[in-house]
């Protein structure tokens, strides 16, 4: 090799525009579990595939479990804040961000008490939650709240208050649920007078039931990328049988032109037996189901003018 | 070792090392995409993935990933962008002017190659990968990736030896599309 390609190679390395760049270990953890949970493999030979079968039988590998074991103590990766570095029980990941501290969960399947000594250990008032959820979910902060107090919902945040104090939560963006509110994680005032619940998905076990289910058609989901919207049941049944999808439940779609949420609609007050759907009813909409590859869907006579 | 288990420890020991490889081509906000449908496409035909060495195997999946993506969305690369900019806030600071020549002349003649010799020596250089390694990701032979890297010295030569001319002469190359 001549000077003048090692010259390049040293300058190219000098300049490396990823030399900064770590795996974030909760994207990590998501992504591999979406991708071993939802994944169709290629077909091999049968005696490979029943074995396969048969390992997962045996052994229910959640990969969630197995990629916690590797975290790293300090986790650097770009944002506004310090480097994020592990809690003592190694669950979450503290950043100071001014007089906030920026937090982000490394084991979305830790024990809660693993949770609860990591926030301690900030002097935070702060009881997370575990929720399973549905793939887009995974990982993402899902609710902000407080027992006996009032939330206020704001672009950038939560504002938790009552008659005396106010708390102001401020959320950390950088997800897509489709037309579900999610955050990648959440910043907390060191001064927190609390408590504060916050809720975050982590990844169902096999079989087990979506506590919180996202938009089927969110990424990672049974429909990612699909657009229902005023098919007719017929063709949205075709459609579910290619992806294995199955329908959890119909409901009535509230009346137009109306608004479809904002007058109180209550979707539990409406749902449809199956048998009183016909093929010819128009899909408004899906919502996710409470088991994998589940959805309802939300059905009308008409096709809806305001589609999703 | 069941399969999960072996894709599970593949995909720690080698998740950074593709997500990097994504973030230098398409930048920061496609990286975390295309280093996960990698390894999508890795675990759907696991069987393929060569075990003792799958890291080539991955960037070749990976190279093909952010090639549909730039064609799909019809824009360039982020190797330009994100050289330039790190050339421009580095290079002021600390180099004097027959430094910056030649990193300009040495960026220069890396623009102008032609896609595939320009990611051998991009695999080379940032992925550290060795001369068959490189020529498998691009997918040529060892003895064209060694012909394409003696056609990358001549032009360098060749550029190299402007470097006495005034910076201020030279037309900024790097902000131009190279695809």
């Amino acid at each position: 090799m001549t000077n003048d390609l090692k010259q390049l190679k040293s300058l190219l390395q000098a300049h490396d525009p990823a030399s900064h760049v770590r795996a974030d270990p909760v994207a990590m953890s998501a992504a591999l579990d979406d991708i071993i949970g939802n994944t169709t493999r290629t077909p091999q030979m049968a005696k490979r595939r029943w074995l396969r079968r048969h390992l997962l039988t045996l052994i229910p590998v959640t990969a969630v479990l197995v990629a916690a074991t590797v975290v790293l103590p300090i986790i650097m990766q770009p944002s506004d804040g310090g480097p994020l570095v592990l809690g003592p029980a190694k669950a979450l990941a503290f950043a100071r961000n001014g007089d906030y501290i920026d937090v982000r969960i490394v084991d979305p399947d830790a024990d809660p008490r693993r949770y609860r000594e990591d926030f301690a250990a900030h002097g935070l008032n702060v009881d997370l939650q575990i929720k399973p959820s549905s793939p887009s979910l995974v990982g993402t902060m899902l609710s902000v709240s407080s027992p006996g107090k009032v939330t206020i919902l704001h672009q950038d945040g939560r504002e938790i208050k009552d008659q005396y104090i106010s708390d102001w939560i401020k959320i950390i963006g950088g997800t897509d649920c489709g037309n579900m509110w999610c955050q990648a994680g959440v910043s907390i005032p060191l001064n927190l007078r609390g408590p504060v619940v916050i809720i975050f998905g982590r990844a169902a076990r096999p079989g087990e039931r979506y506590e919180v289910a996202g938009d089927p058609t969110a990424r990672g989901e049974a429909l990612e990328g699909v657009d229902l919207a005023n098919q007719t049941v017929a063709e949205v049944k075709r459609i579910l049988r290619q992806r294995h999808v199955t329908i959890e439940s119909y409901y009535e779609a509230p009346p137009e032109p109306s608004s479809r949420d904002l007058h109180g609609w209550n979707y539990n007050e409406h749902v449809l037996q199956p048998v009183s759907v016909p093929d010819t009813r128009y899909v408004h909409e899906a919502f996710g189901g409470h088991y994998k590859n589940s959805v309802s869907l939300v059905v009308a006579p008409w096709p809806t003018s305001r589609p999703r | 070792m069941s399969d999960e288990a072996s894709f599970t420890s593949m995909f720690q020991e080698h998740y950074e090392a593709v997500l990097r490889y994504a973030w230098r081509r398409v930048g920061p906000a496609d990286a975390a995409d295309v280093a996960a449908e990698t390894f999508k496409v890795a675990w759907e035909k696991y069987d393929r993935v060569p075990q003792d060495q799958p890291l080539p195997w991955l960037y070749t999946t990976a190279r093909n990933l952010t090639l549909n993506l730039i064609r799909r969305d019809n824009r360039r690369d982020a190797i330009a962008d994100s050289l330039s900019e790190d050339l421009t806030r580095h290079g002021a600071e600390e180099d004097h002017a027959a430094t910056l020549a030649a990193r300009q002349a040495a960026l220069a003649a890396l623009n102008s190659l032609s896609d595939a010799d320009r990611e051998l020596v991009l695999l080379m250089s940032w992925e550290g990968l060795d001369l068959r390694q490189a020529a498998a990701v691009v997918g040529c032979s060892r003895a064209t990736a060694a012909m394409r890297l003696h056609r990358v010295r001549r032009r360098l030569r060749h550029l190299l030896v402007e470097e006495s001319q005034p910076i201020t002469d030279r037309q900024p190359s790097l902000g131009r599309s190279v695809i």
